[in-house]
């Protein structure tokens, strides 16, 4: 082979191949192989040391997150964190979580994009070994009604029929989400995917080749959907600024259908290899496709691999080997077993469920030997297409980068008049403020038979995911992209703070939390700075609603860094550290919703209302002002709130709950009342825009009147009003008949989004 | 007022037409189709700038063509189906919905945004290729014979309670 | 015991659920592939269920690929047998599609369904509807039986769920109703989204002549349970789920069980 080139060389090769690697990365590659390297290994690298895979910016302050907690069985690092949940019948299960960004791509392809992103998140859950029970989207938009309102829009509706087309016929509950709109995301919106499962403890599945593979004869087998150029390039891709062109090699094509038989096809071939109790490794096809899947299973085993090219089902002829080898084509799956079972995996794909007569040549198919030498080695046509020792390919790079931080003026509204009955209709049926039932209407949050509470119902997703069992699974997401944007920090304690109450009001207790950090260019010094401060703020976040005891955090167990995210202008998109916490309730029964239940029962709030709205929705929509002082985050308060909250509702006191957070005290008394049919709240607080529009962190709760006469309430908990018999909410001088106002509420989006009613 | 129609093609290999002609071949015909393809036909009639207000039309709404994964072009004189389909003899069927809201909403949306468009239709057309030398009559027959769902085990394409099917021209 | 099969297609997603229901209800329940058609043949089931999802992926319609599968020769000969046939959403596509609903000619296509038709939105819709029995399902239908006259409600999943049927079949398709979208309280439903997706005469479910063939396009299977109910719905039931002590929540059954129910009732009665 050729002898190592100089820098002008492999800076045209950088070019020529429309690498997104540095010359100084292209050098050390060079170095590592000494001599110019094959296509196929400066794809590989490209990938490898894509800001996607590598976290070379991210590293050093992702360490800084909490994640360890005595229930924590698998933190980061896998394709999916893992922790314990309960026992059943004997049997150990635990929770499989998986949280990741398909931004780049929704914004170009919203439909395909946000379809790969389920699938590419569910399959990270998969290949854990679990069954995966739910999915939840967790989308930031532009302004539909804004300077760019019709790409917006239509990047909405695109997105949320992937997201229905794909993610309902995978057979897995869709268990809603949230979704925000800001202006920041006009050229660049946000779609992240949450995954979860449950697998027995027993029967977690892990992504490298077994220990055994150094005693006896391990092969590589490629299952699904023959590879084609869909996708090559993807992860340097998703890494890359937008600029609104791309090759079409980067689409990738998602098959829910073929999905859906091969997650069927790999569970029998799982229970097959569990049977016969040989050890296997098992990991998906995402980034970097076979080239990644076959480098990383050898490499985290302490193996090397020889690849055969040529054994590639391919649905194209004579691609390139950088093509077969780094393409992303969608659904499939690499498997490392012993020689010794092969008939029997492919027996069950090819035969049992007939993958080559659902898709052309989609089928499982050896590929690779498992080999003592470290080395990565790929052959086809008779060539080398790539010979570096293994351990390189993983080894990955990493950056300090550079902060500058942002002096943020706060500058509070010089007036704040404000009319309740008027404020809060405005509020309601304002983009931000209205109902998001439009969007879930679309999602099946039901298949399955396992959804207890589905969105809209309760403050979040409630699922009984273990048949025989009364434990219940809790799960929100949230980020709130205009705290975010005044200030960093905030943005990523209050994203913990409002997932923790969100789960709390359901009865469950949070036992972990993933993260998805969207941001701007890492090398922009204020970008990265806004990065370490919304990640500080989720550190601040975990470290003080820990609910395991002792000291403990709740542990951040699995996440994604996505940055790059900007306008066509270059300006980063707002913050927007996005944080799912996960909980688990014992009795799924004991579960409270929002929904009112009696009239003359009382409505308590707890946590005082203090004066912050910044970047509340009543400045926003009422008054048109976008700065003031955020929320404070107390964490200490914010835990003793969730404390006393979860043991009132396991004592069965509470009949429903609702969290207060974006729209106040007012928001979240009208959403109670509009889940609610017939039952409304009068509210006998102050009518000023701090107790009823401030977004404090609390609850709001109803119980019956006789409960506090029994005890002494915390300093934290109020009388706020009581249940009334008519759908309405009102207060002192003010009063809001929702009966009138539901359909608006409710239809709102739709009529701008959908319909494009008035734009 | 002007009637016009575009043809909206994926770029990347259409999995419904793969399904279809994995479905006719398990049917096990004398003369099946070797090739099928999938296109969207959407019908404008317009009140004013025939061509030009369609490629508005299709230039403000990427949920009719997405041009990072489709393409299109106006049926009728202009329209230019790929080289390779010169190897075989091919047969369009168009089949359309009696009544679809996709239709519906679309026709409601344009002229709610004023748009000087009076309905917009939507209807998908299958193109099967049939070996060169068949005849030609033989082949109408054929394509027919798969458009029309009758029972279980003949036809495909459409559904003659719900939907309509008309050979493409 | 009475047995049941449960057909899974490629692409269906609903046939844990729909199993595991049979079997609370009494009936021994086994999920067989789309290849299975020897050992499905040997199990000589007392009853078959083709379950919901998207066999195919609805491509080209949903329920028709599905229908030219090899199985269905075995599913409709067992129809014609007079055996208890039940498809539930795609389930009930694959059975208009195949010809064997509404059946009155068993295997000519007679019936479809048609893509949604609501105001303003087309596609998937999940909702929660009120049904109601008709008089001729209660007598004839072993997957109705044991309903009573009132509505009860139920969730829709679907994207295609609209039966349509030729003008001159509209007054012979009234006594193949099993069960119609309603009001709260049972009164005629006023068009969409009380009617979810625009079908003719509010039909929700449809049987062949005989009445031993089910299509229907709400998921029972989902709403077996009491705690699976929405705790906001409207009407009777909801007043129930909203105050349901937790031994009830648990065990009382939820408005689908009854679907289940009459088959285990009529399997028992035909079985001895």
């Amino acid at each position: 082979m050729s002898k190592r080139p100089d820098r002008e060389e492999l800076k045209k090769e950088i070019s020529k191949r429309g690498l997104a690697m540095t010359a100084d990365e292209a050098d050390k590659l060079a170095g590592y192989v000494d001599r110019l390297p094959t296509p196929l290994e400066f794809h590989l690298f490209d990938t490898m040391w894509s800001e996607h895979c590598s976290y070379k910016s991210s590293k050093s302050v992702l360490k800084t997150l909490p994640t360890d907690s005595p229930g924590v069985v698998i933190g980061p690092g896998e394709d999916a964190g893992v922790v314990s949940f309960c026992h059943q019948d004997g049997k150990e299960w635990d929770l499989v979580v998986a949280h990741e960004s398909h931004n780049h791509p929704s914004q170009v392809l919203p439909v395909e994009g946000a379809a790969t992103g389920i699938g590419g998140i569910v399959r990270d859950v998969y290949c854990m070994g679990a069954r995966v029970t739910g999915s939840m989207d967790l989308l930031r938009f532009g302004d539909p009604q804004g300077k760019k309102g019709e790409t917006t829009r239509g990047i909405v509706r695109g997105v949320v029929e992937g997201i229905w087309k794909y993610g309902n016929a995978l057979g897995v509950p869709n268990m809603g989400g949230d979704t925000e709109f800001h202006p920041g995301y006009d050229d660049n919106c946000l779609v992240n995917v949450v995954a979860f499962g449950v697998v027995p403890h027993d029967r977690i599945v892990h992504s490298f080749v077994p220990e055994q593979a150094h005693k006896e004869p391990y092969v590589l087998i490629l299952t699904g959907k023959p590879t084609d150029s869909t996708g090559f390039g993807g992860a340097t891709f998703a890494s890359a600024d937008l600029d609104g062109e791309l090759g079409m090699g980067s689409v990738q094509v998602a098959d829910p259908f073929l999905k859906r038989v091969l997650s069927e096809a790999n569970q029998a071939v799982l229970d097959m290899l569990f049977e016969k109790e040989v050890e296997f490794g098992f990991k998906d096809l995402g980034a970097g496709g076979i080239a990644c899947v076959t480098s990383e299973l050898a490499a985290h085993g302490g193996l090397g691999i020889d690849v055969d090219l040529d054994a590639v089902p391919v649905s194209v002829k004579n691609l390139p080997p950088e093509v077969i080898a780094c393409s992303e084509t969608q659904e499939r799956y690499g498997l490392a077993v012993p020689a010794t079972v092969i008939d029997d995996v492919l027996n069950i794909y090819n035969e049992k469920f007939e993958l080559p007569r659902l898709f052309p040549n989609c089928r499982a198919a050896v590929i690779g030997k498992f080999t003592s030498k470290p080395m990565y080695n790929v052959v086809c046509r008779g060539e080398n297409a790539a010979e570096t020792p293994i351990n390189y390919i993983t080894e990955g790079v990493v950056y300090e980068r550079e902060e500058l931080p942002i002096e943020n003026e706060i500058v509070e509204p010089d007036s704040r008049p404000c009319n309740p009955s008027v404020d809060l209709v405005k509020i309601l049926t304002s983009v931000s403020g209205c109902s998001r039932e439009h969007i879930w209407s679309y999602y099946d949050s039901e298949v399955q038979g396992v959804t207890r509470l589905r969105p809209g119902e309760a403050d979040s997703c409630v699922s009984v995911p273990i048949e025989g069992s009364r434990v219940g699974l809790a799960v929100s997401g949230d980020g709130n992209p205009w705290y975010g944007e005044l200030d960093p920090f905030l943005g990523g304690a209050h994203a913990v703070g409002e997932a923790v109450r969100n789960v709390v009001a359901t009865g469950a207790t949070p036992i972990c939390a993933t993260d998805c950090l969207n941001f701007g260019n890492p090398e922009d010094p204020k970008a990265f700075w806004q990065f370490k401060q919304a990640v500080a703020g989720i550190s601040e976040g975990c470290n003080t609603l820990g609910f395991s005891g002792g000291d403990f955090p709740l542990p951040i167990v699995s996440g994604n860094v996505s940055f790059y995210n900007q306008s066509i202008g270059g300006k980063a998109i707002p913050p927007s550290p996005i944080v799912a916490v996960f909980g688990k309730i014992h009795d799924h029964r004991k579960a409270t919703d929002i929904v009112l239940r009696k009239e003359g029962n009382l409505i308590l709030l707890i946590g005082t209302r203090k004066d912050e709205l910044g970047g509340s929705i009543f400045y926003r929509t009422c008054l048109n002002h976008h700065g003031g002082t955020v929320p404070v985050f107390k964490g200490a308060l914010e835990k003793k709130m969730a404390d006393w909250v979860l043991s009132t509702i396991h004592d069965g006191k509470a009949f429903s709950v609702h969290d207060i957070s974006i729209g106040g005290l007012a928001v979240a008394g009208a959403e109670m009342a509009l889940a609610s049919g017939k039952l409304g709240i009068e509210f006998s607080l102050d009518s000023n825009p701090v107790t009823l529009f401030s977004e404090t962190p609390g609850y709001l709760m109803e119980v019956d009147g006789r409960f506090i006469e029994d005890i002494t309430l915390p300093e934290f908990v109020s009388v706020a009003g009581k249940v009334c018999n008519k759908s309405s909410v009102s207060g002192n001088g003010w009063f809001v008949n929702l009966e009138a106002l539901r359909k608006e509420w409710s239809d709102k989006l739709a009529s701008i989004v959908w319909r494009e009613e008035g734009v | 007022m002007d009637s016009l129609q575009i043809a909206v093609k994926l770029n990347t290999p259409d999995p419904q037409a793969i399904t279809a002609l994995n479905a006719i071949k398990a049917m096990r015909l004398q003369l099946p189709p070797l090739k099928i393809q999938r296109y969207d036909l959407w019908d404008f009639e317009v009140i004013e700038g025939g061509i030009d207000t369609v490629s508005n039309v299709v230039k403000h709404f990427s949920d009719i063509v997405n041009p990072n994964k489709q393409s299109w072009m106006f049926a009728g004189e202009e329209i230019s189906f790929p080289e390779e389909d010169t190897e075989l003899q091919w047969v369009g069927i168009v089949v359309k919905d009696f009544v679809d809201s996709i239709s519906d909403n679309w026709t409601e949306l344009l002229k709610r945004r004023e748009f000087p468009v009076l309905s917009l239709s939507h209807s998908v057309l299958w193109r099967m290729g049939y070996l060169i030398d068949t005849d030609e009559a033989l082949v109408k027959k054929m394509a027919l014979d798969l458009a029309v769902s009758k029972s279980r085990s003949s036809g495909l394409f459409s559904n003659p309670i719900s939907q309509e099917v008309f050979f493409w021209s | 015991m009475s047995t049941a099969a449960v057909i899974r297609f490629p692409g269906s997603n609903c046939e844990f659920e729909t199993a595991r229901v049979l079997r609370k209800s009494g009936i021994d329940t086994r999920i067989y592939n789309w290849n299975e058609i020897e050992k499905l043949s040997d199990s000589r089931a007392d009853a078959y269920i083709l379950p919901g999802g998207f066999s195919f992926q609805d491509r080209i319609r949903a329920g028709v690929v599905a229908a030219g599968e090899s199985i269905m020769d075995l599913i409709f000969q067992e129809a014609v047998n007079g055996k208890p046939i039940l498809g539930i959403c795609n389930g009930a596509q694959v059975l208009v599609e195949s010809g064997l609903v509404p059946g009155w000619k068993p295997g000519a296509i007679q019936g479809a369904l048609a893509s949604n038709l609501s105001p303003g939105r087309s596609g998937y819709l999940s909702d929660w509807v009120y049904l109601k029995s008709t008089d001729e399902a209660r007598e004839k239908s072993p997957w109705l039986c044991a309903l009573g006259q009132e509505a009860i409600p139920v969730p829709i999943a679907h994207a295609e769920g609209r039966f349509v049927f030729r003008e001159d079949d509209l007054d012979k398709v009234k006594s193949n109703i099993g069960l119609v979208y309603c009001g709260v309280n049972g009164e005629a439903a006023e068009g969409w989204p009380e009617n979810p997706n625009g079908s003719i005469l509010d039909i929700a479910a449809l049987m062949n002549p005989e009445g031993n063939v089910l299509a229907i396009m709400p998921h029972p299977e989902r709403c077996f349970h009491l705690w699976q109910v929405p705790p906001g719905i409207k009407g009777p039931w909801g007043e129930l789920r909203r105050n349901a002590s937790l031994k009830d929540l648990e065990e009382k059954p939820g408005p689908g069980a009854v679907v289940f129910k009459s088959l285990a009732k009529y399997l028992g009665e035909n079985n001895g």
